[in-house]
């Protein structure tokens, strides 16, 4: 089959379709990296809504490949036979989410491909940072997607891939109603509530998206739904879970109404996430659950989630089925996985950041419990040392400094390798430059600045003893 | 090892398959037929969903009626070979459907998640040669009261479509029995219950039938 672009140039893709949506047909082209859509009915509004995202107003991929991967955004418009799009096809090798969430789908995946293409809990949480990153670029775009969920993020744990599908559906706020309510289970409640008390009409927009991605992500990382429970709403089954998911929706981990609790939960996600990452998480299904204007932003998601592998050490344990966690301060030095306590080295540092308080020249105030958790090989980048920056695409990825453990001498060092301005606070001895090159012993107590003090970070150094 | 993180069991979504093997189903029908549950199996197994949710059981009919494959979570499925012979013993095999979903099926309470609304795809080439009526009568009954939705497929001139419609309001005809066709069912089949899977979490959202997708060319909907 041919198909006609907008612009008159043509296309040649297959005859038959490898997949078809309610509102669409897809097929694959012949050069094998575009997807061809073509729409089954024909909304005489598609196709201004086609170019307005497709026009540089909206579009969140333009001249950007880096956005280009974590998008299959409309590319083109079709003319003829019908009214269609093109888009990137995504990587070989990434699967709906779907497949990644749950032990059943899980085993059927790794009999089918082998259990590397499961990949760990780290890889999991690589992936809801992206997926994060993918929502943060609509919104601040003023896009809401309308229909996140398992079945349109494609992901590949082991490429730390993911790809955003379906985006021609999108809302563009003032411009086109959305024309789909969502996926059940990754629903906002109060969207689900419209199906079992129709009363006042409620779109989805980018609080409903909020909500689903908040839901992905802690589905992603415990492998359980956060609002499905044993609590019992209804005889009948279909509405019983509709209101579970909808005005009756309680997260299972509520720490004041336990009706939802799954009795003996192995990890809960007070046991498994910084503090930063467990408020998120209280947004989300507890304060933002009933009450959309609190639900946690995709950038803050990203924000924290980044953050929280700074906190990340590995299980002694080889046999561990974590394999790494989340080192929580002023908690037993355990894996909540395997509970194996972890002895090596016998101490690490945490380094508590600050960040500067504007207009007050050498005052520093906390920055959301932003630590770094001490562990060999770590490096420091330019979003640890300066507030201004935040790790993405256009931020320098290179290491600006590095932890080292001596095991011999049994002493933490920081060496800076690339950071212009480090200093040591001390305060019988006032200022120590460490230059690029150079290295400073990490000590209980020692405070070092990350460079200018009106611009960038104080680490505050805390020893923690292992045994 | 993969960690075990706990959570809620989920529901079940049961198929029940009640398949012609009589006598003039032999040869490339039901051959068709054994390949249309292999597809059928194998297009699910591919559907992440339908993993979470299906349960599959299978029963035949022709002389006697027989529960070849309880009911069963799709990934413990073996697709059964089937072989035809016999007469048509469609009353038994809605008598035997009747007991197992009341055996079987697993309504809502506060120690076990219930069941989604289970979704019965009966197939079909002749007139019923045993008492029939009442079970019939019985079985649309309990659709009446939701306890299930049964598609009837009728396949080709030796159905009349009043017996189908005595046991159920969602009755397909086919005109011609062929292999393709019959693999054209079983395709739809599985769209269907990829369909019901998703939106029957959707709960409330309407009756499954309404959802059903567009059958295939060569299988009529009889209204």
């Amino acid at each position: 089959m041919i198909v006609t672009l907008a612009d008159g140039s043509k296309i040649e893709c297959e005859d038959q379709p490898f997949a078809e949506g309610g509102e669409g047909i897809l097929f694959g082209d012949k050069a094998g990296t575009h997807v061809i859509k073509l729409y089954k009915n024909v909304d005489p509004q598609r196709l201004a809504a086609l170019q307005k995202i497709i026009g540089p107003e909206y579009s969140v991929v333009l001249g950007e490949p880096y956005w280009d991967e974590l998008f299959a955004w409309p590319k083109a418009i079709i003319t003829q036979p019908t009214l269609g799009l093109t888009m990137l096809r995504a990587p070989k090798g990434t699967m709906e989410l779907r497949w990644f969430l749950g032990a059943k789908q899980r085993q059927v995946l790794a009999q089918k491909h082998g259990s590397a293409k499961l990949g760990n809990w780290l890889n999991n949480l690589s992936l809801a940072i992206k997926m994060a990153r993918v929502v943060k670029r609509m919104h601040f775009r003023g896009l809401c997607h309308s229909d996140l969920s398992f079945r349109n993020f494609l992901v590949d744990p082991q490429q730390n891939r993911v790809v955003l599908i379906d985006c021609d559906g999108l809302v563009v706020p003032g411009f086109l109603p959305p024309n789909v309510l969502g996926t059940p289970m990754c629903m906002a409640p109060e969207l689900m509530a419209q199906i079992t008390s129709p009363g006042a009409r409620v779109d989805p927009s980018s609080q409903t998206d909020l909500h689903a991605l908040s839901t992905l992500i802690y589905w992603l990382l415990f492998q359980r739904h956060p609002l499905i429970g044993p609590k019992m709403h209804a005889k009948d089954p279909a509405l019983d879970e509709a209101l579970a998911l909808g005005e009756r929706a309680l997260f299972i981990e509520d720490a004041i109404d336990k009706s939802n609790h799954i009795p003996n939960l192995p990890v809960p996600y007070t046991s498994m996430l910084t503090s930063a990452v467990q408020e998120l998480v209280e947004k989300a299904f507890v304060h933002g659950l009933h009450n959309p204007v609190k639900r946690p932003s995709a950038a803050d998601w990203e924000r924290f989630l980044v953050r929280m592998i700074d906190a990340i050490v590995s299980c002694d344990n080889k046999r561990c089925p974590l394999g790494a966690f989340v080192l929580q301060p002023h908690k037993p030095a355990r894996c909540p996985a395997c509970n194996t306590p972890l002895k090596n080295p016998p101490h690490i540092p945490i380094l508590n950041f600050y960040q500067p308080r504007g207009g007050r020249k050498g005052h520093f105030q906390n920055d959301r419990g932003y630590t770094l958790v001490g562990w060999p090989d770590r490096t420091l980048h330019v979003w640890h040392a300066s507030p201004a920056h935040t790790p993405g695409p256009n931020v320098d990825h290179s290491p600006k400094a590095r932890l080292e453990f001596d095991q011999r001498q049994g002493k933490w060092y920081l060496q800076n390798t690339d950071l212009p301005e480090v200093r040591l606070l001390d305060g019988v001895l006032g200022q120590q430059e460490i230059h690029p090159g150079k290295r400073v012993e990490l000590i209980d107590g020692a405070r070092l600045l990350l460079g200018p003090p009106d611009q960038c970070r104080l680490a505050y150094v805390e020893m923690l003893k292992l045994t | 090892m993969e960690m075990d993180f706990g959570g809620a069991e989920s529901r079940r979504l049961p198929i029940y398959l009640l398949l012609d093997t009589s006598g003039s189903m032999a040869g490339a029908p039901i051959q068709a037929v054994n390949q249309g549950v292999n597809l059928l199996y194998n297009e699910l197994m591919n559907d992440p969903s339908a993993i979470e949710t299906v349960h599959i059981a299978v029963i035949t009919f022709d002389s006697q009626a027989k529960m070849v494959m309880p009911l069963t979570e799709l990934t413990q499925f073996n697709p059964p070979n089937l072989n035809a012979g016999g007469t048509t013993s469609l009353g038994a095999a809605l008598h035997l459907l009747g007991s197992s979903l009341d055996r079987d099926i697993v309504s809502n309470s506060s120690n076990r998640k219930g069941d989604y609304k289970p979704l019965v795809f009966l197939m079909t080439d002749g007139m019923p040669t045993d008492n029939w009526e009442h079970q019939a009568d019985a079985i649309k009954n309990r659709t009446k009261q939701k306890v299930a939705t049964i598609i009837a497929l009728g396949c080709g001139g030796g159905v009349e479509t009043s017996t189908l419609k005595r046991i159920t309001e969602v009755v397909l005809m086919m005109d011609s029995v062929t292999p393709d066709q019959i693999t054209q069912f079983f395709k739809w089949v599985s769209q269907s219950v990829s369909t019901a899977s998703v939106s029957a979490q959707a709960a409330g959202g309407g009756e499954a039938q309404a959802q059903l997708p567009p059958p295939p060319t060569g299988i009529q909907v009889v209204l």
